[in-house]
């Protein structure tokens, strides 16, 4: 039996649980000698079967079980029983004995909570991340053991179904790494380790070299100074969610680069806010094959790039005149100058900017209306004719009688 | 010489309708060109559909089935091939036989020429009268305008669709030589001119050959090679005269076409039925996914 997570502690609740142990334990047999005015606390408090015979229920027993080891074996090893119950030392407990605060030792962390979200009705105390007696350091915490740990604690409240098993943060990183465990913040607010214009810190922690290039890049600079050159945005993008981290790799379904499917949704999420230049590639080969699983042909990040994407206009950008050949030349190992000219955002109702694209999608529509409907009518007429012949009994669909 | 009376004909098939003797209509290299380009057709179609409408639902599952989009590539090619390799062998055909028949201008006008003349314009103009019933219906020579369409119709789509897929084939090498911008045209036009094609032979040339009510359920006269004197009484009663009329002395530019000929046996029936129908089936099954991808797109 261990001590679980209790994700709510009711402190009203505990006072008359103490009091009717402490008159259990006075009026039943007990391992506690009455010639003993000091007991050790683990006399009582390590005995599960002993707390359980003398309290109500055994979530109450289980609340008051505290052996000596599991104290031993965290964060506060060091310290006594009394050190945080101050007001039990003495045996019997007094009637208003008390309990220390986690704030009386901790004050930064507990000011920061206090401005949190956690610190909310119905939010989460000291104890439901950290537990009780078997108290967690960050660097437990921290490790993938624990990390897998704060998951369950957080996932206690904080369930997504089907979340995160295949995100590759999944076994390594604690929900507390990306969200400032104390300052819990909704990802909205601005303040949030989460918010898009803290993810470049938040996530660069680790990806330092991505979060570099992506600040300096065009999807960075709409971020940062919340501008673009010439204050231009893509429809679709809004500037109360600009494009950082999460806008392209989401945030608790995360794939890894090497994944299946890890292409295509980031194609997605490029779409949200630049779907026209989705649906154009969709209508090339590109598109098309891709769309139908091949992992070779080429997606928004083969010909942009991922971290350094700047519009074609700068010398810095895969796609530039003088970068796009050897963009090309990745998959098309031969291509030639003449060949970059293939326009792979083609859009055929767009006559100003891709007339030959406009005049071949419109002239072969029109072929196709033409043949279909004169056939198709030449078709019907010929059912007709049959058919009311059929209705007349006339055999008129034969010709021997005109000249045979 | 004893005609061969038709004994047991097979009733699926209208070219052995009513009583034989039987006439030989296309020969063994017209029947093999045909099967070429219908089993061809159909691995380019098959192969090329779901990159077309990629987004239909049953795009993916089509390409699961045919091994993935690399697979699909690989057999359109080969269907790419044979297409061009059964083109090559009728231009050679058509060299070959202008240079034999004793009389080539044939081949080119009158009513054993599948080059669309006058008559045939004609030809028309009575079959629309004869829809409003004011006429009888025309009566075809050797090839009715709907069969010298088909014909032309295979000729200019291997000629737009074979030279637009083998630019998107080789684009490196095609790019050294037009700009970049060409495979967007040729990308459109390939897909398109495919859409027409498996389009019409898929509803208009299956309408013409196998449902219309005389020739219900099919019509299998180009796999079996031939045809009773009833069928070509109704479909081509102008070139039947001519076989008639024609000394033996004289005959047709393909040798056999037009000498009586043994009914078919009743297995060779049986397998023309059977390509037959599988070709419609899948045939329909195409038209129905194109629908489908069509209207909801």
């Amino acid at each position: 039996m261990s001590i679980g997570f209790p994700a709510r502690s009711a402190p009203g609740l505990l006072a008359p649980a103490l009091a009717a142990l402490l008159v259990a334990a006075w009026s039943a047999p007990s391992p506690v000698s009455a010639q003993q005015p000091r007991p050790s606390c683990e006399a009582c408090h390590g005995e599960l079967e002993f707390l359980r015979q003398h309290v109500a229920t055994l979530p109450d027993a289980e609340r008051l079980y505290a052996p000596e080891e599991v104290l031993a074996g965290s964060a506060h090893g060091a310290m006594t029983c009394t050190d945080c119950h101050a007001g039990f030392r003495t045996y019997p407990h007094g009637e208003t004995s008390t309990t220390r605060s986690c704030a009386s030792c901790h004050l930064a962390e507990s000011a920061a909570w206090d401005g949190g979200l956690h610190a909310l009705d119905g939010g989460a105390g000291c104890r439901d991340c950290h537990g009780t007696h078997d108290v967690r350091t960050k660097a437990v915490l921290e490790s993938p053991a624990g990390a897998r740990g704060v998951r369950q604690a957080c996932g206690s409240c904080h369930y997504e179904p089907g979340a995160a098993t295949a995100d590759p943060h999944a076994d390594s990183v604690s929900c507390a790494a990306c969200h400032a465990p104390h300052a819990t913040m909704p990802s909205e607010d601005d303040r949030s380790t989460v918010h898009p214009l803290n993810q470049a810190a938040t996530c660069g922690a680790c990806h330092g070299e991505i979060a570099a290039a992506w600040s300096d890049d065009v999807h960075g600079h709409a971020v940062a100074p919340l501008s673009l050159p010439g204050g231009r945005i893509p429809e679709g993008a809004s500037r109360a969610e600009p494009p950082a981290c999460s806008a392209c790799h989401g945030a608790h379904d995360m794939l890894g680069p090497s994944e299946p499917g890890f292409d295509s949704g980031i194609i997605q999420r490029c779409a949200h806010c630049h779907e026209s230049y989705r649906e154009s590639w969709a209508d090339s080969y590109h598109g098309q094959a891709s769309t139908l699983g091949s992992a070779t042909v080429a997606t928004c990040s083969k010909c942009h790039g991922s971290h350094g994407i700047y519009p074609a206009s700068d010398a810095r950008s895969t796609v530039s005149a003088d970068n796009l050949l050897a963009t090309c030349q990745q998959c098309h190992a031969q291509a030639t100058a003449g060949f970059t000219q293939f326009q792979p955002h083609a859009d055929h109702n767009d006559r100003e900017r891709y007339p030959f694209v406009w005049w071949s999608y419109h002239l072969m529509t029109a072929l196709l209306l033409m043949t279909f409907s004169v056939f198709g009518i030449h078709t019907l007429l010929w059912v007709t004719r049959l058919g009311i012949d059929a209705l007349r009994g006339a055999p008129s669909s034969a010709h021997h009688d005109v000249g045979g | 010489m004893p005609v061969p009376r038709h004994e047991g004909p097979l009733h699926l098939d209208s070219a052995q309708r009513g009583e034989g003797p039987f006439v030989w209509r296309f020969t063994l290299y017209h029947r093999l060109t045909h099967a070429a380009v219908i089993l061809s057709f159909f691995l380019l179609v098959i192969t090329g559909l779901p990159l077309r409408f990629s987004e239909a639902f049953w795009a993916g599952p089509l390409m699961g089935l045919l091994g993935g989009v690399a697979m699909a590539g690989l057999l359109h090619r080969i269907g790419a091939v044979i297409t061009f390799g059964y083109f090559a062998a009728h231009l050679f055909y058509l060299v070959r036989k202008v240079s034999r028949v004793p009389d080539p201008m044939k081949m080119f006008w009158g009513p054993d020429s599948l080059v669309p003349q006058p008559r045939d314009i004609l030809d028309f103009w009575n079959q629309v009268r004869w829809y409003f019933g004011r006429g009888p219906r025309p009566r075809f020579a050797r090839y009715s305008y709907m069969e010298k369409f088909d014909y032309f119709a295979v000729f200019w789509g291997v000629a737009i669709i074979g030279g637009s897929g083998l630019m998107l084939w080789f684009p490196e090498f095609f790019a050294r030589f037009v700009p970049g911008w060409v495979f967007n045209v040729a990308t459109i036009v390939h897909a398109d001119e495919a859409l027409l094609a498996s389009g019409f032979i898929f509803t208009i040339h299956f309408f013409h050959v196998h449902f219309r009510p005389e020739k219900f359920p099919l019509d299998a006269v180009m796999f079996t090679g031939r045809a009773t004197r009833d069928y070509m009484e109704e479909e081509h009663p102008e070139i039947l005269d001519q076989i008639d009329g024609r000394a033996a002395s004289a005959p047709s530019m393909d040798q056999i076409t037009d000498t009586p000929a043994p009914p078919p046996s009743r297995r060779a029936s049986l397998v023309a039925a059977g390509f037959g129908f599988l070709a419609v089936a899948v045939g329909l099954a195409l038209t129905g996914m194109i629908l489908w991808a069509v209207i909801l797109s």
